[in-house]
């Protein structure tokens, strides 16, 4: 009891003096706060990925290879399409609920970003090699023993191995610390 | 044009929480600024969806705490960088310095507590009853009391000069 009165009579015994900025909308931030920081990222990746694939099916049109084109834009629309849908997501995250639901939203936002762009990256690794090794090839059946020779010699395999763990250590060097900063917010509430 | 004056005014009224708050979580003055404008902005986007379901200040110290842990570290410290503290001097001459000596422990003290911690002891001092802290900060109502009572045991800690 004698800590309470201690403590809010040290609060309210002096008077500080309030200072009152002037409010610009145009206020460039230094800081970056999680929710910007991950939805910048995404507009950039996603911006990259536009034109990747952009450039891509120009190539693919220019060599005729309209299957692997074809093939190419099935992975790629969905996948922009679902960066669009995260991009608005994190936009709708509103800050004026209570601060535990406001950061386990972000937390479940994020955590779910990171699991799917790394499954997104892993297909990536195994359809790339798969359309490396098929780009040139004219013949059907020669693309497909070529397909099946490669994903069962042990180099393939190391190379696919070695390509998923890339992702997983470019996800966290990009991810891993904006996640645990989350993460041990989270825990506070326990 | 309304809506602009109105929320001015909203932000006048409220800036002794906005001070508090956002003293709690920087060091500096530039930071203190840049903390203060992104409440501000905060406050502005979510102004038109406050439907007054609970008090303004209540609202205000929600998108203020949120906004404050959202922040994430600068990578470097600007080497110019004015500490807060020289700013926030206590203003009124009747005080005498002995209080202001234990205010200005108080809230070191404050800001050597973990980020969540900060926010509930804020509250608690602004004599915020344990209802608001729980709409404000998302606890459970016996969550609250027994996190104010190790967070006092620790502020005390800190300022007999017994803390970590």
């Amino acid at each position: 009891m004698e800590t309470e009165n201690d403590l809010k009579d040290i609060w309210q015994s002096g008077t500080v003096k309030v200072k009152k900025p002037v409010i610009d909308p145009a206020h460039k931030q230094k800081h970056a706060d999680i929710i910007s920081s991950i939805r910048h990222t995404l507009k950039v990746e996603n911006a990259f990925n536009i034109v990747f694939t952009v450039l891509v099916i120009i190539w693919m049109v220019l060599d005729k290879a309209y299957l692997i084109g074809i093939g190419f834009l099935v992975i790629m629309i969905p996948g922009i399409m679902y960066y669009l849908h995260f991009i608005k997501k994190l936009n709708a995250v509103r800050y004026d609920t209570d601060v535990n639901h406001y950061l386990h939203d972000v937390y479940k936002f994020f955590a779910r970003f990171i699991n799917h762009y790394k499954i997104f990256g892993y297909i990536a690794i195994v359809v790339g090699f798969g359309f490396g090794i098929n780009i040139y090839s004219d013949d059907f059946e020669l693309r497909f023993e070529k397909l099946k020779t490669f994903f069962s010699s042990p180099i393939s395999i190391v190379l696919i191995v070695f390509g998923i763990l890339l992702v997983n250590l470019i996800t966290y060097l990009i991810y891993g610390r904006k996640k645990r900063i989350l993460k041990k917010m989270l825990e506070e509430f326990e | 044009m309304i809506e602009q004056k109105k929320f001015q005014d909203l932000i006048n009224e409220h800036a002794a929480i906005l001070n508090k708050v956002c003293r709690l979580y920087t060091d500096t003055e530039e930071d203190f600024d840049d903390y203060y404008q992104e409440i501000a902005i905060q406050l502005w986007k979510s102004y038109a969806k406050f439907r007054g379901d609970s008090k303004l200040s209540t609202w205000v110290y929600q998108v203020a705490i949120n906004t404050c842990l959202s922040q994430l570290r600068k990578k470097k410290r600007r080497p110019e960088a004015t500490p807060i503290d020289g700013l926030f001097d206590l203003a009124e001459p009747e005080n005498d310095h002995i209080k202001d000596e234990r205010l200005g422990a108080l809230y070191q003290a404050i800001k050597r507590l973990k980020e969540i911690d900060r926010a509930l002891i804020l509250l608690y001092l602004e004599d915020k009853s344990y209802k608001e802290i729980t709409e404000i900060l998302g606890l459970s109502m016996s969550n609250v009391g027994v996190k104010i009572n190790r967070v006092k045991t620790q502020l005390k800690q800190m300022i007999n000069g017994n803390g970590k």
